[in-house]
Order: structure tokens, then C-alpha cells, then sequence
């Protein structure tokens, strides 16, 4: 029976055959056509081949089964686009294949192959999920038909897959987006507060939360923002935006409170240009604030020192130009007063220079020092001021002195303000001594000098920029009061630190005390024995 | 110039070259100056050398050092000391909301809004401005201020 089979359908090939030309010829109106991968299951040998002749030349991939036991072993869900199946088979029959197919991949498009084209079979197939049927005999042209609409079935329905998995996956993307502004929003330095076109809250961060010190009672979602919770100006300007339509960002400075804020107001407006709401950014600007205000201060500072002594110049020119002064030891004298408060103003903004310079300054040559030659040069340098006050000086520093990590330069100018002050502030004959001594975990440097002494008062405030120690004594001492100023700028880039100790009318002593080499984390306790 | 002769003018100031150009100026007209460089030696010398006026720079190092020696003068136990006439040296009447004198135009001012001294003059001070405010000061035509 196999066999008698095997031969109708060898016969109905053969017909096949001769009409191959004919379909590929129109094939080319086609040919642009998805080819497709088919599964051929029929128990018939011919069957199974003819299919493969007049499909493969096509582009289609075929793969061959001669039986339903054997389709179920080489198929794999989303191998194959097109099953097709013969209804009648020794085994598992078409039907039952069929369904198993349709349970593995939902997604597969079956046409079943049956000899006896009956209304019944048909109604089966296709109840089965079948999507067409093929009667045999049939001719190519039939087969390429029926293979043709059933992979346009198959790619509609693989088209309506992928649609439906974009749109699964943008929405996937837009919960992830939502969270994604939630979490930054969240972890905002700034502090924001969005309120709705009715002016309601809507949205706030804990910045906002902490930067208007909000503690007890969170502010609540879809209400007005409460007076008690919200400063009066800040919701002023929000409504403001909202009723004025103001779309540009608008700064404000919040008054009041330790910290001071500063608020963006910006206006939200959808695409039709309707306003949805108002976005309220607030920032901490009170380390921006105290920088100006100490930024005005300095500026203020230098001008009051260029005042003072350009006024003095100014006025001893005019005694000269009024002739006031005849004798000529008395007009060089005010010659040379002014002279050196030139001096004093250039050293100023030398001063004024290095002290810009150390505020930039983030990298420094740091490397290990000997001490000693930096304070020994410093002392040749300073001899001829010394000379012409008389004053001696001598380093008398230890022959074990360890080195330091420091940066030379630095430490010159460091040294050289030291000793210039030590001999500016003795008085003729005096002595100013270096010496140097170890403590724990530092290496202490001292200028002592047997010089004018400074108040007790006026010791704390000694390095404070511009400050000078004034008294009838020191009333002819010309200096910038910088120079100290920038001997601590310089101590403390070193992670070291400067003490002053001082007796009126004795002299003083300055300590700078810098870490030894590996020690450089350590600090003193408060108690530490420097004495 | 004749009256000049024999009066003692003491200057406040702390910077010595300051003073010492004043100085040359207010002994070249014929007066007697006397310089100090703090407002405690100020009021030392006032009570000490008891000067017919008072040169006094504001913008003393302690910042208000000058005012503390305003204050202080009008408050001595001595009629004599108290009403010492004071002129300031300062160009801080430009920079500060403190009005050291009051408007000539206007004549309603409370009495401790204003620094009660005889005048003001600008640093660098302009010689003749100084020997007018100086000539004023010691007597010629009172200058308003509330001395109460």
C-alpha cells in the first residue's frame, strides 16, 4: 500500500516536475519574496522530495520527515516557520502531530496535506489549528500558492510578536526611566520642590527637606505648601511664576537662618504651552557667601593699607612743594621717609602676590629638607639689615637635625619673614638667635629675639592678615602685616603649626613646628610639652 | 597768624609721617603741636598737656579707637578738658552710615548720632582747608554741634 502510494505520488511529481519552469519563470514576481524554513512530514518518500524540488529552488530551507515521530524529534520551537503535514500516517497521525506542533510553538503555521480533500477533513484541520489545507494531487504553482499565503500568515504573526514585545519593552523602559529621576531626584544635593498648576505639592526631595530644616511634620503631597513649613517668600515667588506665566529660570536669595539659600524658580509648561507647574530649586550658597564677605574684606583691607601710607607720601610732598621746610637735613630726612614708604608699599604687593599665590597653590616641590642650609642661607641673606641695626644673629641649630618634607622655596620665605621681623622688632644691639630643638613626632625651629616684646592682647591676633602690633616704639617700623600671615599659610601647607610666646619689653620667641619625616599624619595632644 | 602764637594743637594719629607732616605745617603758621600715636596716649597728653584742640584721626588700628576718644574726652570730669574742640581726620564720613556732623541745612539730629566734634577733613588733608578748620576750631566762629 506503501508502495501504490509511493508511485501516485511519483506520478503526481512527474506533473509537478513539468510545471517547475512554468512557476519558477513567474517565480521572478515572487523572488523578492521572505523565503521561509519548512518542515515537510509525509510518509511518502516522493511526497517529501517533490515538496523539497519545488520549494528549495525558491530559498526556502526544507527539512524532511517521514513521519510524525520523526518531525517531533528534529523540531525545536522557532526552528521552523511552516509545517507542513500529511493527514494520513501509519504512527501518530497528521491531526495529532499537528496539535503537539501547535503546543510546542503557538507561533507556527501548519498546512495540512490530504489525499481525500473533503469538506470534513478541512473542517478538521482547520479546527485542529490548522491554517490551510493542500489536496493532493497538487501542482507546483498550488504548493508555492499555499506555502506563499501561509508564510505571510507566519510573518504577521511573528510582526505582531515583536510589537507586542516592543511595546512590553518600552514600558519596561519608561518604569525604569520613572525610578531612575526618582532615585536622582532623591539624592539631589539641591533641595526641589515642584508644585502643580493649582499650586499644590506635588513632589519634594529630603534635600529640600533639609536645607529649610523641615524636621517634625513632612510636608504633605496634593495641599498647598503650609506656612509653617514652607518660607513665606519662597511660595510667594512660586505663585508668582505661576500667575505671571514667567517661564524664565528666576534667582532669588532666601533671607535669614544660618544657612543662606538661594532658589531657582523656573515655570513647567507642557507642549502646548499650557503651565503645569512650578519646579523650585533651592541651593546652600552660605560657603559662597562667607567667601565674598571675606573676599570684601580683604579688598577692603588692602585698600585701607595703600590709603594710609599714599596719604603720608602725599602730604610730606606737599609740605616740600609749600616750601615749609627749609633746613636741607630736614627735607632729606622726609625724602627718605617717603622713599621707604614706597619701599613698604612695593613689599605689600609683593606680599599681596605671594599671598595669592599660596591661596592657589595646591601642588608644592615637596621633598626632604635640611633645615639648616635653608636657615643658614636665610641668615647670609639678612646680614646687611642685621648690620645696619645692629643686631646679631646667629643659628645655632643641632647637628642631628633631621629632615623635613617641604617644599624650599617655601620654606625660605617662611624663614627669611621670621628673621626680618626678629630684627625689625629688636632694638640696636640686639641679639636673635635659631635654634632648634625635637619633640615627639616634630621638628621645632625657633627665632627668638631680645627685641620690643608684643602685648599679650596682641599676640592672638598676630597672623590675622594687615594686623601690626602698633605702640610709640613700633610707629616707625614700616611692614605690610602680611608677612606673618603668610608664615602661617606656609606652616600649615606643612601640616605644622606656629606658636608665639612673647614677654613686653624682652623679646619674643617664634616656634614652627613641622613634622618629621613618616610622622606626617601625627598631631600633638593639647597638652604636648613644648616648653 | 598772630593768633596762632602760643597754642597748642595735639595730633592723633598713628601714622607717624602723617602727624609729622601736619605737625611741620601747624608749627610753620606758629602754633605749638604735640604728637601721639594712640588714643590712650591721646587722653594722657590731653589731661597732661591740656591742648587747646584736638587733631584726631578716626581710623585708628582698633577701628573704633578714635570714637572711644571722643566719647571719653566729652565725659572727663574737667568742664575745661570736656569742651576741648576735636577735628577729625578721616575720609570715613564717605564710607560709613555713622554722619559724623550734622547737615548745615539741617538742624534735627539726634545727639548721638553724631560724633560731637567742631569738623572733619579729608586724609590726604589739604593744608589750607586744615589751617581754616584749625583757625575755626579755636575759637573763630563756632561750628554746630551738640556739646549739651
Amino acid at each position: 500500500m506503501a508502495k501504490s502510494a509511493d508511485q501516485s505520488a511519483a506520478a503526481g511529481c512527474v506533473r509537478a516536475d513539468q510545471e517547475l519552469c512554468a512557476a519558477r519563470s513567474r517565480g521572478s514576481e515572487t523572488a523578492s519574496r521572505k523565503p521561509g524554513r519548512i518542515l515537510v512530514v509525509d510518509d511518502e518518500r516522493g511526497m517529501r522530495e517533490g515538496c523539497r524540488r519545488i520549494l528549495a529552488p525558491e530559498g526556502h530551507q526544507v527539512t524532511l520527515a517521514e513521519s510524525a515521530e520523526e518531525a517531533l524529534r528534529v523540531f525545536a520551537p522557532g526552528t521552523q516557520d511552516l509545517a507542513l503535514i500529511d493527514l494520513k500516517m501509519p504512527g501518530m497521525s497528521g491531526l495529532d502531530l499537528l496539535a503537539r506542533l501547535r503546543e510546542l510553538d503557538p507561533e507556527l503555521v501548519c498546512v495540512m496535506i490530504t489525499a481525500y480533500a473533503t469538506i470534513d477533513t478541512a473542517v478538521q484541520a482547520t479546527k485542529s489549528g490548522g491554517y490551510d489545507y493542500l489536496a493532493k494531487p497538487f501542482t507546483p504553482d498550488e504548493l508555492l500558492l499555499v506555502v506563499e499565503k501561509a508564510l505571510e500568515r507566519r510573518w504577521l504573526i511573528l510582526e505582531a510578536a515583536e510589537l507586542r514585545e516592543q511595546a512590553e519593552r518600552s514600558l519596561l523602559l519608561v518604569s525604569t526611566e520613572q525610578s531612575r529621576t526618582r532615585t536622582i531626584i532623591q539624592s539631589m544635593a539641591d533641595g526641589v520642590l515642584v508644585t502643580n498648576r493649582e499650586g499644590y505639592v506635588v513632589l519634594y526631595n529630603p534635600a529640600l527637606l533639609r536645607l529649610l530644616a523641615i524636621k517634625n511634620r513632612l510636608p504633605s503631597l496634593g495641599q498647598p505648601p503650609s506656612p509653617d513649613l514652607f518660607p513665606t517668600e519662597l511660595v510667594g515667588w512660586m505663585e508668582q511664576a505661576l500667575a505671571g506665566g514667567e517661564t524664565t529660570m528666576a534667582a532669588h536669595e532666601l533671607a535669614g537662618g544660618p544657612t543662606s539659600l538661594a532658589a531657582n524658580i523656573a515655570l513647567v509648561r507642557d507642549e502646548a504651552g499650557e503651565p503645569l507647574g512650578v519646579v523650585a530649586v533651592l541651593q546652600d550658597i552660605t560657603a559662597l557667601k562667607s567667601l565674598q564677605q571675606a573676599m570684601g574684606d580683604f579688598v577692603s583691607m588692602v585698600a585701607h593699607e595703600l590709603r594710609s601710607p599714599l596719604g603720608a607720601i602725599a602730604q610730606y610732598l606737599d609740605v616740600l612743594r609749600a616750601g615749609i621746610v627749609s633746613d636741607p637735613e630736614r627735607m632729606n630726612q622726609i625724602l627718605s621717609r617717603c622713599r621707604e614708604r614706597i619701599g613698604a608699599l612695593s613689599q605689600l604687593v609683593r606680599d599681596l602676590l605671594d599671598f595669592s599665590v599660596l591661596h592657589r597653590t595646591t601642588e608644592r616641590s615637596v621633598a626632604p629638607l635640611d633645615l639648616a642650609e635653608v636657615v643658614s642661607e636665610t641668615v647670609e641673606l639678612m646680614a646687611p639689615q642685621a648690620a645696619e641695626r645692629q643686631v646679631t644673629v646667629t643659628a645655632d641649630l643641632r647637628e642631628d637635625l633631621p629632615r623635613v618634607e617641604a617644599d624650599r622655596a617655601e620654606m625660605g620665605r617662611l624663614f627669611t619673614n621670621l628673621i626680618a621681623n626678629a630684627i625689625k622688632y629688636s632694638r640696636e644691639g640686639g641679639a636673635v638667635r635659631i635654634t632648634s630643638r625635637l619633640t615627639d613626632g616634630y621638628l621645632a625651629l625657633e627665632v627668638s629675639d631680645t627685641g620690643l616684646g608684643i602685648a599679650p592682647a596682641a599676640i592672638s591676633r598676630l597672623g590675622e592678615a594687615f594686623f601690626r602690633v602698633k605702640t610709640t616704639e613700633t610707629s616707625q617700623i614700616t611692614g605690610t602685616g602680611l608677612g606673618l600671615s603668610i608664615c602661617k599659610q606656609i606652616i600649615a601647607a606643612h601640616d605644622g603649626h606656629l606658636e608665639i610666646e612673647s614677654e613686653e619689653g624682652k623679646g619674643s620667641t617664634f616656634r614652627v613646628l613641622l613634622p618629621r619625616k613618616g610622622t606626617v599624619s601625627h598631631l600633638p595632644s593639647k597638652e604636648h610639652d613644648h616648653g | 597768624m598772630g593768633d596762632a602764637a602760643g597754642r597748642l594743637i595735639l595730633i592723633v594719629e598713628d601714622d607717624a609721617d602723617t602727624a609729622d607732616s601736619v605737625q611741620l605745617v601747624l608749627e610753620k603758621e606758629g602754633y605749638r603741636a604735640i604728637t601721639a600715636p594712640t588714643a590712650q596716649e591721646g587722653l594722657e597728653k590731653v589731661r597732661g598737656s591740656r591742648p587747646d584742640l584736638v587733631l584726631l584721626d578716626v581710623m585708628m588700628p582698633a577701628g573704633t579707637e578714635g570714637f572711644q576718644f571722643v566719647w571719653s574726652l566729652r565725659q572727663d570730669e574737667d568742664p575745661a578738658l570736656r569742651d576741648t574742640p576735636i577735628i577729625v581726620l578721616t575720609a570715613i564720613h564717605q564710607t560709613t552710615p555713622l554722619r559724623l556732623y550734622p547737615d548745615q541745612s539741617d538742624g534735627t539730629y539726634s545727639p548721638n548720632e553724631f560724633l560731637p566734634v567742631q569738623g572733619f577733613l579729608d586724609k590726604p588733608v589739604a593744608f589750607d582747608k586744615l589751617l581754616s578748620q584749625v583757625r575755626q576750631g579755636l575759637g573763630g566762629e563756632a561750628a554746630p554741634s551738640d556739646r549739651g
